[in-house]
């Protein structure tokens, strides 16, 4: 669908040789010596998700501030489709020339290569890691039909009656789905899966009592647990969260390796110059410590956070492994 | 005495100039993309997300309420003159409203669909304001199982659409049902129907599918005809309603407004099941089923309403739990957290004026729509003069831009010529399209909730009968079908006892 900006498409137009020596010094050039002008024109920040979720405020966040440093305009473009595919292939199979950032759900490079077919990109070698850019805990919450007050009692519960209890998650082979099939890995808890489109259809089967238990992020449920709706059993990161403070950790718990944590980073094409990911990659670690910035994340239950490529590659490259594994044992298969 | 002082909080922060500015550029805004086919509130509030960063929370939210409830009535207005339905809403009026304009009666169905839409909005802003808690409460009885019976109901109920013959809107509805399957499939997560292209793993879309079906395909068999006998066929007409139409309107009017409150409150096709239920009880009540589909006034009137009633109590889920009920409803969310407001049960108390506010300025707004409305329908009933090689193309043009606007894709795009060829081949075959959009519709949700309820029941499939609501629908449906069928093998009787 895009040959037709190809110099190929221009050279067969009459005045070959001289539009065709243009084109090509035109496509060669960013390689060499752009770098020092970059950025040259306003970036295009790609969100694999529609408008109005966590992924998409993000975005919006860190493209105002970047916006304001960088003094081009950034914007954010939403592509959404085939579980972040379409927006991953796009950035991949796009210039490399700094001007299109991807922002990097959690399973778009960690989950979505294990268990979808075809893909048009590698998780590794299709993308510059630039940052990560801000991180979320996973929590676990129950309803009244449920009687557990703490996870040991969850999990006991479960195991006297398998298969009884069930978790909505937002979907199939998302993060939520991963959480919730690794908790049972980890626990034994033998936890039904409901799957759901989207976050909010999940939560409100839960507070309908349809479903017993919810799987999701702070920033969806914890309002419903400070609201008194759902009862916060654990979350699924390293630390307690400031907005949940008396939920305690899975950890805690007494499954001392668990953790799931969603974040959102920032990528670019694997050819883009390497200066220009550095810069950029300062950029966000300047943004990612505005008061602004961190205040309006935290209010959504996202905690700004930046780091340096190399990190965001080694996060890339352990979550992948780790979602690998679950996918694997709890036999997650779309095929 | 608490829901006055409540109001007058309400009251209070609505009638600032501040958010009257802004609830009348919402509705503005909201009428002229709801006009244009294609273009819906999802892309135009997405685009208007930055500017509210700047807004105080309450008179952002005020424009962005605006603009969903402002393109309801200006969705109509697409629905009626060009048979283009914009959102899944509208469908239905595009049976009996384009078919009036067509009679030259563009303005009355205009009129009555504002009108009507400003009562169903006052009703609605009246049952958000008094019932919202209690409704949100049922909303979440609301279980797969009832959701299938829904479902069920629904599509038994989409015969009645049918204008001709059954045998064809029954097999439209079970062509619209397999356009609905194709994607990733909810509780498998397996693709159906993709044909290995990745932007068929989400489904077609909604847009993509009317647009093409209703609008271009209605454009290409346009252009057979000679345009003169066309254009003169539309007279302008009165502007406003007679005397007629409104002592056949009110009644419709209430009940359609009754129905859409309830009904928007469900979470996914809220707005949509409310004007589409209208409808059917509108031609199962009429004295003349027969005018239906032909330019019945009834046909607009209870629809409409519905609608609007249920664009405005779907706000409750949002308001009451924190919980979106649509995509306008997810990005209202993304407004609000701009602002560092978490949306959940909360805000009912910690921000009442914002939730008193944006209340009393859904009525506001619903005013200043009418007020907007009444003037412009002579203004958009003239648009029907413009000659078809300039209405025409600028038509194809916005549907372009809308249909590219939803996942900015040229995909989106080419796959809404190819339905259009198909509504052109529909039109030729004498199909009716509503049938196929209500089983494009409903058959995913029919499907998705069949299987999460037999999920959660761990495969036995008396869930549908031990549960008092979805018996209740189940029941309903059996009915419909009874009735349906009676008439029918009296007629055959008779006539197999004549020639006997």
């Amino acid at each position: 669908m895009n040959s037709s900006n190809s110099p190929v498409a221009l050279s067969r137009r009459r005045f070959i040789p001289f539009l065709a020596l243009t084109a090509l010094a035109a496509l060669g050039a960013p390689f060499a010596a752009h770098a020092e002008t970059w950025p040259a024109r306003p970036l295009k920040l790609i969100v694999p998700y529609p408008p109005g979720g966590a992924a998409d405020s993000v975005a919006r966040i860190y493209a105002d501030a970047l916006g304001e440093s960088l003094k081009q305009a950034v914007v954010v473009e939403n592509k959404p489709g085939a579980g972040t595919a379409i927006a991953a292939e796009a950035v991949a199979n796009g210039p490399a020339d700094g001007h299109t950032l991807s922002l990097v759900p959690t399973g778009q490079l960690t989950v979505l290569p294990h268990i979808a077919k075809n893909l048009k990109f590698d998780p590794f070698r299709s993308f510059a890691p630039v940052s990560t850019l801000a991180f979320t805990g996973l929590v676990i919450a129950a309803n009244d039909s449920v009687r557990a007050k703490n996870l040991t009692e969850l999990v006991t519960q479960a195991k006297a009656q398998p298969g009884k209890l069930s978790y909505s998650s937002s979907g199939s082979g998302t993060i939520t789905h991963l959480a919730g099939a690794s908790f049972g890995l980890a626990t034994g808890a033998d936890i039904l899966h409901v799957p759901f489109k989207g976050s909010a259809p999940a939560v409100t089967a839960v507070l309908g009592g349809e479903v017993n238990l919810a799987v999701d992020t702070l920033t969806v449920l914890a309002p419903q647990i400070r609201g008194g709706k759902l009862r916060g059993l654990a979350i699924a990161s390293r630390e307690r969260s400031p907005l949940l403070p008396e939920v305690p950790t899975v950890a805690e718990a007494g499954y001392p390796d668990f953790e799931v944590t969603s974040w959102f980073g920032l990528a670019v094409a694997a050819a883009t110059p390497p200066e220009i990911v550095a810069r950029l990659s300062s950029e966000i670690a300047r943004a990612a410590a505005q008061p602004s910035v961190r205040e309006k994340l935290a209010a959504q239950g996202l905690e700004a956070r930046s780091s340096s490529p190399e990190k965001f590659a080694e996060l890339i490259r352990n979550d992948h492994a780790k979602y690998g594994r679950v996918v694997r044992e709890a036999a997650i298969r779309f095929d | 005495m608490e829901l006055l002082s409540h109001l007058a909080i309400g009251v209070d922060a609505a009638f600032t100039g501040t958010n009257l500015l802004y609830c009348f550029a919402g509705v503005t805004l909201g009428t002229l993309i709801g006009v244009l086919p294609g273009l819906g509130p999802v892309a135009t509030i997405a685009m208007l997300l930055p500017v509210t960063y700047g807004l105080p929370p309450t008179a952002a939210l005020i424009m962005l309420s605006g603009i969903y409830y402002g393109a309801q009535y200006g969705g109509s207005t697409a629905a009626i003159l060009v048979n283009m339905p914009g959102e899944s809403s509208s469908v239905v009026t595009c049976l009996d409203g384009h078919a009036m304009a067509k009679q030259g009666r563009a303005g009355a169905a205009l009129g009555i669909a504002a009108i009507g839409s400003f009562f169903a909005g006052t009703v609605a802003t009246l049952v958000v304001a008094v019932a919202a808690t209690p409704l949100a409460v049922f909303a979440l009885k609301f279980g797969p199982a009832e959701y299938f019976a829904l479902m069920v109901l629904g599509l038994v109920a989409a015969v009645v659409l049918a204008q001709g013959d059954i045998l064809k809107a029954v097999a439209m509805t079970l062509a619209g049902l397999l356009l609905g399957l194709v994607g990733v499939d909810v509780n498998s997560g397996e693709e159906r129907f993709t044909f290995g292209l990745p932007q068929l793993a989400d489904g077609i879309s909604f847009v993509v599918i009317s647009m093409g079906v209703f609008g271009i395909g209605e454009i290409i068999a346009n252009l057979e005809r000679d345009e003169r006998r066309d254009v003169a066929a539309v007279r302008v007409g009165r502007i406003l309603p007679s005397r007629d139409d409104y002592r056949r309107s009110w009644k419709p009017v209430l009940r359609g407004s009754a129905l859409g409150s309830l009904l928007g409150v469900l979470p996914g096709g809220g707005a949509m099941l409310g004007s589409f239920a209208s409808y059917m009880v509108e031609k199962r009540l009429a004295k003349d089923p027969s005018r239906f589909g032909k330019g019945a006034i009834e046909g607009v009137a209870g629809p409409e309403s519905a609608n609007n009633a249920g664009a405005q109590t779907s706000f409750i889920p949002l308001l009451v739990m924190g919980l979106p009920a649509n995509a306008v409803m997810a990005l209202m969310i993304g407004a609000m957290m701009i602002h560092g407001i978490v949306p959940g049960p909360q805000v009912m108390s910690e921000r009442p004026e914002l939730f008193w506010g944006v209340i009393v300025s859904m009525w506001v707004g619903n005013a200043m729509l009418l007020l907007l409305n009444l003037p412009l329908i002579g203004v958009w009933v003239k648009l029907l003069a413009v000659p078809y090689r300039v209405l025409y193309p600028a038509i194809l043009l916005f549907c372009c831009i809308g249909v590219y606007s939803v996942n900015n894709q040229m995909f989106d795009v080419l796959l809404t010529v190819a339905f259009g060829l198909l509504g052109y081949l529909f039109i030729k075959l004498r199909c009716e399209p509503a049938p196929l959009l209500l089983g494009f519709v409903l058959g995913p949700m029919l499907e998705e909730n069949l299987r999460r309820a037999m999920l959660l029941s761990r495969g036995d499939p008396t869930v549908f009968l031990t549960r008092p609501l979805s018996l209740a629908l189940l029941l309903l449906a059996l009915a419909l079908i009874v009735v349906m069928a009676l008439p029918r093998l009296r007629a055959t009787r008779e006539v197999a006892f004549a020639e006997g």
